[in-house]
């Protein structure tokens, strides 16, 4: 299982949301409205050691909430924000996360075609 | 003749045989060496005229991330807080070269790198030149005088493979003396240190020396010594020995 299916069992361990129902991977499914997706996303180059015995990853993970109400995508936005940011040294499914860390504030996005409101949440990841 | 980039990131630095882990690419501890004049100009001399000073070894630094059990970390811990000279040898793996100097380690502190990492700092006063070689010195063997006893690797009494890094002695039950015998019949040098590199005792080759009483194990435990054999022209070999009593 990847870093990101890890975190995607843990947001739905968390009530954040159903895997395959109401959280998915990289696309939204366009026949859920009130959903959530996990994105990987490029970070800086992984740092090591000499003789690569230690390497530490540091990808991003973007998530995006969608719900027909407003409010709704922003609370969920920042329960999402609480449960992931800050996070140290703690392993999630297979997964070792040396830390996840907010890159900013849940921030809106904007209005989809279906009038439904989306909030971004991005975060750096470390991981090793 | 071949041209190509020579990678280091599979190089290795150590301390008096014992390799440091953690280090961070882009700081193997070479250090600046310089050079001044001199005037040596007299007085029939119209125009002034140089000579040089003897070659200034330098300082080097060198950084990583800090491992608090991590014996080579432990180890310039342990050389920053004393006064010795130490080995220091840099392995370029990917070109079979490997540099050697003497060194005091002036400093061992930490500090936090930007991504919120403890980091370890290395600063070396070298003394002395550098050595560059493409191979380490040679030893025969590495025995003791007890009977009965078994080697780890089993050849290491008669001949000890270039690769080993380690000797394991197994001493039969009662024994509680015994010789160490370096055979290494072009070295320069041969000494055996029991703290860790700090101090060294000097061994002739093929002449057994009674193994320290004040480090010889209790009966169950083992005891570590490092011997350390100089070969002209050669990278400074490092041989942990291990004796085990029954």
């Amino acid at each position: 299982m990847s870093w990101l299916e890890d975190l995607g069992t843990y947001l739905q361990t968390n009530s954040i949301g159903t895997l395959g129902s109401s959280i998915f991977y990289e696309n939204f499914d366009s026949s859920v409205i009130n959903s959530v997706i996990l994105i990987a996303q490029a970070g800086p180059a992984p740092s090591t050691t000499l003789g690569n015995t230690m390497t530490l990853r540091k990808p991003e993970l973007g998530i995006r909430v969608r719900n027909s109400d407003d409010s709704t995508a922003h609370t969920k936005a920042e329960s999402i924000f609480d449960l992931l940011n800050d996070t140290y040294n703690t392993t999630i499914g297979s997964t070792r996360f040396k830390s996840i860390r907010a890159i900013a504030d849940p921030f809106f996005v904007g209005q989809s075609k279906n009038d439904s409101y989306i909030y971004s949440i991005n975060f750096a990841v470390r991981i090793g | 003749m071949t041209k190509e980039h020579i990678d280091t990131t599979l190089s290795t630095v150590s301390i008096d045989g014992t390799v440091i882990e953690g280090i961070t690419p882009g700081s193997l501890p070479f250090s600046k060496p310089s050079r001044d004049k001199k005037e040596v100009t007299t007085n029939k001399d119209t125009v002034r005229r140089y000579g040089m000073k003897l070659l200034e070894p330098g300082e080097a630094s060198f950084q990583g991330i800090y491992i608090p059990n991590d014996p080579g970390q432990l180890a310039l811990k342990t050389a920053a807080d004393g006064l010795a000279e130490h080995t220091i040898q840099i392995n370029i793996t990917e070109a079979g070269i490997i540099y050697e100097y003497q060194a005091f380690v002036a400093t061992f502190y930490q500090s936090e790198e930007d991504e919120n990492t403890l980091m370890f700092n290395c600063d070396l006063i070298v003394t002395g030149g550098f050595s560059k070689t493409t191979t380490s010195a040679a030893i025969t063997s590495i025995e003791c005088a007890a009977v009965a006893v078994a080697y780890s690797p089993s050849t290491a009494n008669s001949a000890l493979a270039a690769s080993a890094n380690d000797v394991i002695i197994m001493e039969t039950t009662g024994i509680t003396t015994d010789t160490v015998k370096v055979t290494a019949a072009a070295a320069s040098y041969i000494g055996i240190s029991y703290d860790g590199g700090t101090t060294w005792s000097q061994l002739t080759s093929a002449t057994a020396a009674p193994f320290s009483a004040t480090y010889w194990p209790a009966a169950g435990s083992l005891a570590k010594a490092l011997i350390k054999v100089m070969e002209t022209n050669k990278a400074t070999r490092f041989v942990n020995l291990f004796i085990v009593r029954a």
